[in-house]
């Protein structure tokens, strides 16, 4: 008997007792029969790490990776597992062979990773670099493009990144139109889709960036943290992984199977993480999530009296930012603090375009009186009522 | 010494029948250090906020501390990292190395070295020179005059040395190699990911420029572990690896965060440390190192063989073999065999041009474990399994 999503799967999952969540996003949370089975998985490896790293490992691994793989509509052999984005972008960046004949585009909004590695490469291996500036009035899937195409024109641009869904603020970006982008004006594709896994629908075959990177553990029900590098076949042999270790040189597979000393068990809760979702269907997840995001981002409007960011549904997964009642950013991450210690609920809070927003993530496990408790009690404090 | 060898064996996670001579490679934990590793994972997942925002950035702190304090050394100069290849990749494609430099290293290093040093080569022609030591030269006074030699007639920049190597396995003279390097002003990295728990590092005494110590093989914690240590004047040059969100906030924050991982996993290292302080590090090392030597001895009786090195001040707890059979592939086969059928893992190698196993001694290993394997492995060798 499937539970239905909201208050009733609430308990399935390993959250801690009277938090409300209001954040799924940034780490992810997951199911308590994921954590059963990675618990199993882990003391598998530690009873016989001989057997697991050198025996199990690499038998297990392709089978993992062909499940990811399906589940993003990729070639296996293309899919390689990282802990995380950074290193995913890490290991993409740096083995392109970019100097200053090169320029990168991206996005002011791009996640602040991507925006170091960028100031890495111009620091280091001087590469140039093109960032787009959006304001509020700009996030809109026509201007987003016309800004990238205007660029690509006028600039020789080498490698164009964008996110799937952005963070900070987060908003869906045209992604397909993007690709498209790149290859008229013959530009690398990247393609940040940390977001991605388990709320977007993910075709990486028509799709087909020159490189993609999703998270498993935001939205596929992973535990922190597993991250999914895709490439096209071209660059099999050009890139390596960030860490040089023993395997470097034996083939990108062998680089990313084993690069230190880890826990590389965690990789078989993907197929956990999968399967939760095939129980549920994927597109049933997606639309109970951002719905209720909208829904629950427009009643903290409501109660905050301001407004949302951007107010086209279409342009929002599963996160959604409100504009929040005060000027003062600093007075307001203390009020975020507060928030936090006082009624155990933690409201994402970040600067754009001169003022200061919140962002609301919606999961199976959140229903809507989520939003009205996060919003009641954040205003509260904020007037200093709380 | 009643408290280890059978006794304690139940206290640790080992699969059931699984009879283990290979410690080193990846550690195996006590169950009160899993158990503990649970509760702090469960506390992490249940409400991640909470736990990197709030409560992670006090526990590095503490983390830290312990580790520096077991280390002898000052934490704001210990940071966090995963493991080995993570700490050596920091520091090595971070000194600004050019055509102009040379990294000097031993023949013995561990291939990740090797890998990144041979990366450095290949992407900024960094130069490189290579010791080759031979059996003829695994003492230590030859090794150090084979050190020196090179310090004093090439421009060398870095050197990079075990403190333990791993295959084959024996304690180098870091403090003696740190003083050369200090002699002719080249800097000095130690690779001491065998260290932690099977060596009393003392790195204000030792005092090298970089030194990196995995707490996953000795100190009784999960994989991965490790603590980089660096001077003061390295911590405005060296970066994290990958660069992440904590990108020029300092070392210490970049180490805190370089991504997203399980932050919790790095508590355990202070579950590791009291275990060991529970039964003393020096009566661990004695046992373990002991034992290693013994076991190692019967094996080459059993074996008809001898061992790598016959000078016992020159081994921790892993002690070599020779293998009485010439071909390599052959030995990683049975080595396959005898794990499947017999459920004991040998470490098998090629050095020298002979074939050598490499065996590990921890507080749950008893003689019997080294007269099994042995039997087992030799049954398969000469396949009569």
């Amino acid at each position: 008997m499937i539970k239905s999503f909201g208050k009733e799967l609430k308990e399935d999952f390993v959250i801690e007792s009277g938090y409300t969540c209001v954040n799924h996003s940034s780490f992810g949370y997951i199911p308590k029969c994921v954590l059963k089975q990675r618990i199993e998985n882990q003391l598998r490896f530690l009873q016989n790490p001989d057997s697991f790293i050198r025996y199990q490992i690499p038998k297990e691994s392709p089978i993992v990776r062909k499940t990811a793989a399906e589940f993003l509509n990729a070639n296996y052999n293309q899919c390689f597992f990282s802990s995380n984005s950074a290193e995913s972008m890490n290991s993409i960046i740096k083995n392109l062979g970019l100097s200053d004949k090169d320029t990168i585009l991206y996005l002011n909004i791009a996640y602040p990773m991507v925006q170091n590695v960028v100031k890495y490469m111009n620091t280091n291996h001087k590469v140039n670099v093109c960032r787009i500036e959006l304001k509020v009035e700009d996030l809109k899937n026509e201007i987003i493009l016309q800004q990238i195409e205007e660029n690509m024109k006028t600039k020789k641009i080498t490698v164009a990144i964008l996110d799937n869904i952005s963070s900070l603020p987060s908003i869906k970006l045209p992604t397909k139109e993007f690709v498209e982008l790149c290859k008229k004006y013959d530009v690398i594709s990247i393609i940040d889709g940390a977001h991605g896994a388990g709320i977007s629908e993910i075709n990486l075959k028509e799709l087909d960036p020159d490189f993609f990177f999703t998270n498993l553990n935001k939205w596929a029900f992973c535990p922190c943290s597993v991250n999914l590098l895709y490439m096209k076949e071209k660059y099999l042999n050009q890139i390596h992984n960030n860490t040089i270790s023993v395997f470097y040189g034996a083939g990108i597979e062998k680089e990313f199977e084993y690069y230190g000393t880890r826990d590389s068990s965690v990789i078989l809760s993907v197929i956990d993480g999968i399967n939760y979702i095939n129980q549920f269907g994927l597109k049933q997840i997606i639309q109970y999530c951002e719905n209720l995001a909208w829904e629950g981002s427009e009643l903290v409007a409501k109660i905050w009296e301001t407004e949302l960011l951007v107010k086209d549904k279409t342009m929002h997964s599963a996160m959604v930012n409100v504009l929040i009642p005060h000027k003062d950013h600093s007075y307001i991450l203390e009020c975020q603090k507060t928030c936090f210690e006082k009624y155990n609920v933690f409201v994402v809070a970040f600067e754009f375009d001169g003022r200061s927003w919140a962002r609301f993530s919606a999961s199976l496990y959140n229903y809507l009186e989520d939003y009205e408790y996060a919003a009641k009690q954040f205003l509260n404090v904020l007037k200093k009522e709380g | 010494m009643n408290t280890f060898g059978q006794n304690i064996k139940e206290d640790f996670i080992i699969e059931n029948g699984f009879v283990c001579v290979n410690h080193s490679s990846f550690g195996f934990v006590p169950k009160q250090v899993f158990q503990l590793r649970i509760q702090h994972y469960t506390k992490f997942l249940q409400n991640p906020d909470r736990f990197t925002k709030i409560d992670y950035p006090k526990y590095t702190i503490e983390i830290r501390k312990t580790a520096a304090e077991f280390l002898n050394a000052d934490f704001n100069q210990c940071m966090l990292t995963s493991n080995s290849a993570e700490a050596f990749n920091s520091i090595i494609r971070n000194l600004g190395l050019t055509e102009n430099d040379t990294i000097l290293y031993f023949s013995t290093a561990y291939p990740m070295v090797q890998n990144t040093i041979q990366f450095m080569t290949s992407n900024y022609n960094v130069k490189q020179n290579r010791i080759e030591l031979k059996r003829q030269h695994l003492e230590k006074q030859k090794i150090l005059s084979l050190f020196e030699k090179q310090l004093k007639t090439q421009k060398i920049t870095i050197a990079v040395f075990d403190n333990i190597s791993a295959q084959p396995s024996l304690i180098m003279p870091i403090k003696e190699l740190i003083s050369l390097c200090k002699k002719y002003n080249v800097i000095s990295i130690v690779d001491a990911a065998h260290g932690a728990g099977i060596t009393v590092l003392d790195i204000k005494d030792l005092d090298p420029d970089f030194l990196f110590t995995n707490f996953n093989k000795w100190a009784f914690c999960p994989s991965g572990i490790n603590i980089l240590y660096l001077k003061e004047q390295y911590l405005n040059k060296i970066h994290h690896n990958t660069i992440s969100v904590n990108y020029g906030n300092g070392l210490a924050k970049e180490c805190e965060f370089s991504g997203t991982k399980d932050f919790s996993l790095s508590l355990s290292l202070i579950d590791g440390v009291n275990f060991i302080k529970k039964y003393g590090l020096n009566q661990i090392i004695k046992y373990s190192e002991d034992l290693a030597w013994e076991g190692a001895n019967l094996v080459a009786q059993i074996w008809q063989t001898e061992l790598l090195v016959n000078d016992k001040s020159m081994h921790s707890a892993m002690v070599n073999v020779r293998i009485p059979h010439q071909d390599q592939n052959y030995c990683r086969e049975c080595q396959k065999k005898c794990f499947e059928k017999y459920n004991v893992f040998l470490v098998v190698f090629k050095y020298d041009d002979l074939n050598w196993s490499r065996l590990s001694a921890s507080l749950y290993n008893t003689i019997a474990d080294y007269e099994y394997a042995a039997r087992c492995y030799l049954k398969v060798l000469k396949g009569e399994e």
